[in-house]
């Protein structure tokens, strides 16, 4: 098994987030308070490493809630075994995030 | 508070910033997002010529249009970079030194000739002009596409050659040690395309890859070091000896099955030696 990837404090922060549901960018900026030019490209380095993977959400739920389609991240397989080994390396990380009741449509 | 029209005209505009196949999703999901932000949405939108920099700056497009993995991308680049060379020494000569004389033709064929004889002597003493072997052995292509690396290394070299010419010829009516320019482009450039071409598989003419070392430097007769590079397409394997031994002095590549050594359907690839090229 390939080790995992190790991630900077801030990438492991907003990887921290997304495993902790805050799935859209916006929600990772409101509570990591990192900026957008921060969080956006974060999540485009984290996909391109296959750490998290992005999904548009169906155009009838957006059309429900008479908004735009968001797309929004996951975290996948290696990305967990990436935020284990950087919760070992950070060991406040995992204390950081609760896990949200209803994550905002 | 600025109004919504103003942050979209923001993040249009740095999407002129983003490749041109990402840019539309990219607008997409930065629109959505905006229609989130209740505050502060100036600086939100401002994030997004940062997030679009990071995606013109990692962009598969981008490495693409600079690599020169591709053999074919390689001699346009090559043959690009001449003609770019070729129209500034025009007008450099035409417009700006219209009356500057050069030698006649006969002097310059002769003076060019000695040149490059000279470059590839001193080349040849400070650097091994040998490619390497490539013994035949059943998974060998046949003749015409091995003879194909040949026909490239020669069509760089030929490129190479009046590229770095007329690269001296630009400078050389008022910079007049041009010949010296002329000569260690030449050694450099042959230089390049020689380690290029080691460096390339003999049958796709793509760079190897998944260069590995080997070996161990306490034993030389058993276990010699050295590096094995890999061709990505599975046509055989590169190895380069890490010390020059009196039985491997040189780089030697082995030629393999394609499909087996893609999908996993052989793992033992005899590597007999049939005749050597």
């Amino acid at each position: 098994m390939p080790a995992p990837v190790k991630l900077s404090h801030t990438a492991a922060i907003i990887l921290q987030a997304v495993d902790a549901g805050h799935i859209y960018g916006f929600s990772v900026m409101e509570i990591t308070g990192l900026p957008s030019g921060t969080v956006y490209p974060a999540l485009r380095r984290l996909e391109r490493r296959g750490l998290i993977r992005s999904q548009w959400e169906p155009q009838a739920a957006a059309d429900a809630g008479q908004r735009p389609p968001r797309k929004y991240y996951r975290i996948t397989r290696s990305g967990e075994a990436t935020l284990r080994a950087s919760q070992k390396r950070y060991p406040l990380l995992a204390r950081l995030f609760p896990v949200p009741a209803v994550e905002e449509a | 508070m600025m109004p919504r029209p103003l942050h979209i005209a923001i993040l249009r505009n740095a999407a002129l910033l983003v490749p041109a196949p990402e840019r539309a999703e990219w607008l997409a999901e930065w629109q959505a997002e905006l229609a989130y932000v209740r505050q502060d949405a100036t600086a939100f939108c401002l994030g997004s010529f940062r997030d679009a920099l990071w995606l013109r700056g990692n962009s598969f497009s981008v490495r693409r249009a600079f690599s020169l993995e591709s053999p074919l991308r390689c001699l346009l680049s090559l043959a690009g970079l001449g003609a770019m060379i070729l129209g500034l020494a025009v007008s450099f000569r035409k417009l700006w030194l219209p009356s500057w004389s050069g030698p006649s033709g006969a002097q310059l064929a002769f003076g060019l000739l000695w040149v490059y004889l000279l470059s590839l002597l001193v080349l040849a003493t400070l650097n091994p002009l040998a490619l390497g072997k490539y013994p035949a052995n059943r998974f060998a292509p046949s003749l015409v596409i091995r003879s194909r690396r040949w026909l490239f290394l020669a069509a760089k070299i030929g490129l190479l050659v009046p590229i770095v010419w007329l690269a001296s010829v630009v400078p050389e009516p008022v910079f007049p040690p041009a010949t010296w320019m002329l000569f260690l482009g030449w050694i450099f450039g042959f230089r390049w395309a020689l380690a290029d071409q080691r460096r390339r598989c003999p049958v796709c003419l793509r760079p190897l890859s998944h260069a590995a070392e080997i070996g161990s430097p306490a034993h030389l007769l058993l276990e010699p070091r050295g590096t094995e590079m890999i061709c990505a397409r599975g046509h055989g394997s590169l190895h380069i000896p890490g010390i020059a031994t009196t039985w491997s002095s040189t780089q030697i590549w082995h030629y393999e099955n394609a499909q087996t050594a893609r999908f996993g359907l052989e793992t033992f690839t005899p590597r007999t030696t049939a005749r050597t090229e």
